[in-house]
């Protein structure tokens, strides 16, 4: 059932860059909405049973710190992506906000036993919206970066992105050097070219932006390969199956939460809970749910990085 | 770093790119000239199916936009049709087909000005209608049309870049400029060395139609 719900959203999501998407109250991207989650709605049950019961195992927090506000509204305000599938996107029937990243937010949520409420975060809005106010979090497929992180706090990463090569399952492509000679589209101007023409120096690239273009072009046959970042190339598996992800890594993206500058508390708690998940498990069972069933490839333990390291690899 | 430094770092990239767009524009201009001349003929023809088809040619591609018709006949042929026909053969046919659109109500406009003297005068020497019409009243046509027919090239050269820097990517001076601008940070300079490119090869088209605007013109 899930899976239709993936399907369709992916389908949807790739057309908006033609026509909006069907859903007439759900404007393309440009216009941020909100989408309050229902008790029903809401995927993992025990949020709904925390939520009810705020006494059990939830520690209250003092009413003028970030956590005791969040807590008074009885809501965490997250921003996060509405069309990235599998890691974050609005399943266009029932409206409920899905995925990888919503689901870890969700996570974050029972240990302050509010519900969450989900923003559209877009790259040009996502910054503003913290600054403003406007959302708690952001969990956005956001790569930490030393200019971004002179505007807001990040978190810990939550996942280690990494620049992978799509191509199809019937392509007898198994490795980079298998691309020689080869047409992979890519946006002009990425960073992975260097690693990728050192691997393969024969490859040819084509420069486009559109990545459901780039898709069906490969589905076609008229290109070798797609190379950007593997959170994106997923979105591409989970609407054709036939396609995979061969070859090594070609660089890695920290992404981490972003949070507002002044908020320490409430990234202190985000820390907390986020080596928890990884801990227990969750993190694993949810990017195992999410994310494996679609790359058949396991997750990397996001603590191999540092928010250190990931700062210092890439200074202003 | 200045655009002549841009230009001096990637100019066999950009040489290139500038001879891609000349072929572009080539290639279309010679599909849209030939499929222009029979799509005003097929419309001032008087066979009213003739007229019927020319003129839903012209409506559908005169009012669809050329990336959608570039989409279209790109991916939409492979997936609709199971045959794909390549980019270099899609961004000609959709620019080609395009601009004939415009040419074809240039040149119908060109026909309408040649008065019915000049057909009364073909058929009593003997000349049949369609002759008449091919040898008497089309170069009249042509003649009269040379300004809107100037506009209308000029327009196909800067479309160039949508073809050439959409999906087909194939290499032209739009396309090279943005892969320049991404490679260097250098936006300003490396468009402006594209800019130039185009306004060279537009300048030229000009000085060409001008010079046949005073060599066949004709003055009603």
């Amino acid at each position: 059932m899930r899976k239709t719900y993936a399907l369709t959203s992916v389908s949807c999501a790739m057309l908006l860059a033609l026509t909006a998407c069907g859903d007439s109250d759900e404007p393309p991207q440009e216009a941020p909405q909100t989408e309050q989650m229902s008790e029903d709605s809401a995927r993992s049950a025990s949020s709904d049973g925390s939520a009810e019961d705020p006494e059990q195992g939830v520690e209250d927090y003092p009413a003028n710190s970030k956590l005791g506000q969040i807590q008074a509204n009885g809501a965490l305000v997250v921003g996060t992506k509405f069309s990235a599938p599998p890691f974050g996107f609005k399943d266009p029937n029932s409206g409920d906000v899905l995925g990888f990243m919503p689901d870890l937010a969700r996570e974050m949520a029972d240990g302050l036993g509010v519900e969450v409420t989900f923003t559209e975060a877009t790259v040009d809005n996502r910054i503003p919206l913290l600054q403003e106010g406007a959302v708690d979090l952001s969990i956005d497929t956001m790569v930490i970066t030393c200019e971004r992180a002179e505007q807001i706090s990040f978190s810990e990463p939550y996942y280690l992105s990494q620049a992978r090569v799509l191509t199809t399952k019937d392509s007898g492509i198994d490795s980079l050097d298998g691309f020689n000679g080869k047409t992979v589209a890519t946006p002009a101007g990425s960073y992975m070219i260097p690693a990728f023409e050192e691997a393969a120096p024969e490859v040819e690239f084509r420069f486009m932006d559109d990545y459901a273009q780039m898709g069906q072009l490969l589905e076609q046959g008229q290109i070798d390969g797609i190379t950007t970042d593997d959170s994106i190339l997923t979105g591409l598996i989970v609407q054709n199956e036939n396609l995979h992800m061969v070859g090594d890594s070609l660089g890695e993206g920290p992404y981490g939460i972003g949070v507002a500058k002044e908020n320490e508390d409430l990234l202190e708690y985000v820390n907390t809970e986020m080596s928890r998940l990884l801990e227990d498990g969750t993190w694993e069972s949810l990017h195992d749910e999410w994310v494996t069933k679609y790359t058949g490839e396991p997750g990397l333990d996001p603590r191999a990085t540092t928010l250190e390291d990931a700062l210092a690899a890439n200074p202003c | 770093m200045r655009p002549w430094e841009v230009f001096s770092t990637y100019n066999s990239e950009f040489l290139d790119a500038y001879w891609t767009t000349i072929k572009i524009c080539a290639y279309s201009f010679l599909v849209a000239l030939v499929i222009g001349v029979v799509v005003a003929t097929a419309r001032v023809s008087p066979v009213r199916l003739f007229r019927g088809l020319a003129s839903m040619y012209v409506e559908a591609f005169r009012n669809i936009p050329l990336l959608v018709l570039i989409i279209l006949i790109y991916l939409g042929l492979g997936q609709g049709a199971g045959v794909s026909i390549g980019a270099w053969a899609s961004g000609v046919a959709a620019l080609g087909l395009y601009t004939a659109a415009y040419i074809a109500e240039i040149i119908r406009a060109g026909i309408k000005t040649v008065t019915q003297g000049q057909y009364d005068a073909g058929y009593s020497l003997g000349f049949s209608p369609l002759s008449t019409f091919f040898r008497i009243v089309l170069p009249q046509a042509v003649r009269s049309v040379i300004p809107p027919f100037a506009s209308i090239i000029i327009a196909m050269i800067k479309n160039a870049s949508i073809v050439g820097a959409s999906l087909l990517a194939l290499g032209d001076l739009l396309y090279v400029g943005r892969m320049v601008s991404a490679d260097t940070f250098r936006t300003t300079e490396a468009f402006v060395v594209a800019g130039l490119g185009y306004l060279s090869l537009t300048i030229g088209a000009t000085i060409i139609f001008r010079y046949a605007e005073r060599r066949w013109s004709v003055v009603r």
